[in-house]
């Protein structure tokens, strides 16, 4: 039998979350359409910090009670995350929060449980970012075999 | 996708998800009474107005429409605001410290639609009342304190 490549993602993700590797959210709110729904359910990776141009789950910046889901648009080593929104009209980010403290991301939103196979990465690349090369400012480097893995 | 759907909530129903917050009303908390006392202060100025108003002058029938217009628009719009904040913002915990919550806020939602349908100086005051009543609870559980201030007094 023939297993597509996001289906042995998804499938991995699965497997990881079973290990409790992987914690579930429900998104909340319209402001990641069209990548996310209110009320889909998103598996969270807690081990590894995303990248720009992936999904974070981070700590709201006035109440660290509030976990948000936003996409990274850039680290800066001296200022911390840049979070947008997809859908910009429906959500707060760093537009009005400025940069996130280097420690308010608490993972990366590494699959939707209700539609595996969608995409999470932005059709077109975020704009604006420093040095937003996927794997960029990921430390420590991960060795071929971590990358595969956690696909 | 519809059996994955059903079981993907009955697990939540079981072990409920934490929720990711993508939206601005909950996490942005920007809540302030003042917006429905600005609408509620435009209602109690239209009514005057129309209670004022000259019939004899040529444009009456224009500016009278004008002013229930806006008088409408602006008692939806402080139905609207002390929608959210009742809803959104008060929490079960605020009722222990203020018993009279929904109270204050039925009286005040009751006053915005009899100051909507009527053309009463009475109802638009009460909705002020209201109002500043909310103001005084609303910043007490900021541990604020804010001084109540109209822009037309």
């Amino acid at each position: 039998m023939i297993v597509s490549q996001p289906a042995l993602g998804a499938l991995r993700q699965v497997g990881w979350w079973a290990l409790g590797r992987r914690r579930r959210f429900r998104v909340v709110g319209p402001s990641m359409e069209p990548t996310l729904h209110h009320g889909e359910f998103v598996l969270v990776d807690p081990a590894w910090p995303p990248v720009p141009g992936e999904l974070a789950l981070a700590q709201h910046p006035t109440d660290p009670d509030l976990l948000v889901v936003k996409r990274v648009a850039a680290i800066t080593p001296e200022r911390g995350w840049v979070l947008t929104s997809d859908n910009p009209e429906a959500g707060t980010d760093s537009r009005q929060w400025g940069p996130l403290a280097p420690g308010a991301v608490v993972g990366r939103v590494a699959l939707i449980l209700d539609r595996p196979g969608a995409r999470l990465d932005q059709p077109s690349p975020p704009s604006g970012g420093q040095g937003t090369g996927p794997g960029r400012h990921r430390w420590p480097p991960l060795p071929a075999l971590a990358r595969w893995l956690r696909r | 996708m519809a059996i994955r759907a059903r079981l993907l909530a009955c697990l939540d129903h079981v072990f409920p998800a934490p929720a990711a917050f993508a939206h601005c009303d909950g996490p942005c908390g920007v809540y302030d009474p003042a917006s429905a006392r600005i609408a509620a202060e435009a209602v109690l100025s239209m009514t005057r107005k129309l209670l004022d108003l000259d019939a004899s002058v040529a444009d009456a029938h224009n500016t009278f429409a004008r002013y229930v217009s806006i008088k409408e628009q602006q008692a939806e719009i402080v139905k609207h605001e002390l929608s959210v904040l009742w809803g959104d913002y008060f929490k079960p915990e605020h009722l222990e410290t203020y018993p009279e919550l929904h109270t204050i806020f039925w009286k005040a939602l009751k006053a915005a639609s009899a100051a909507k349908q009527q053309l009463s100086v009475e109802a638009a005051t009460e909705l002020l009342e209201q109002i500043h009543a909310i103001h005084d609870i609303f910043w007490a559980t900021k541990k604020r304190d804010v001084e109540w201030m109209l822009a037309n007094p």
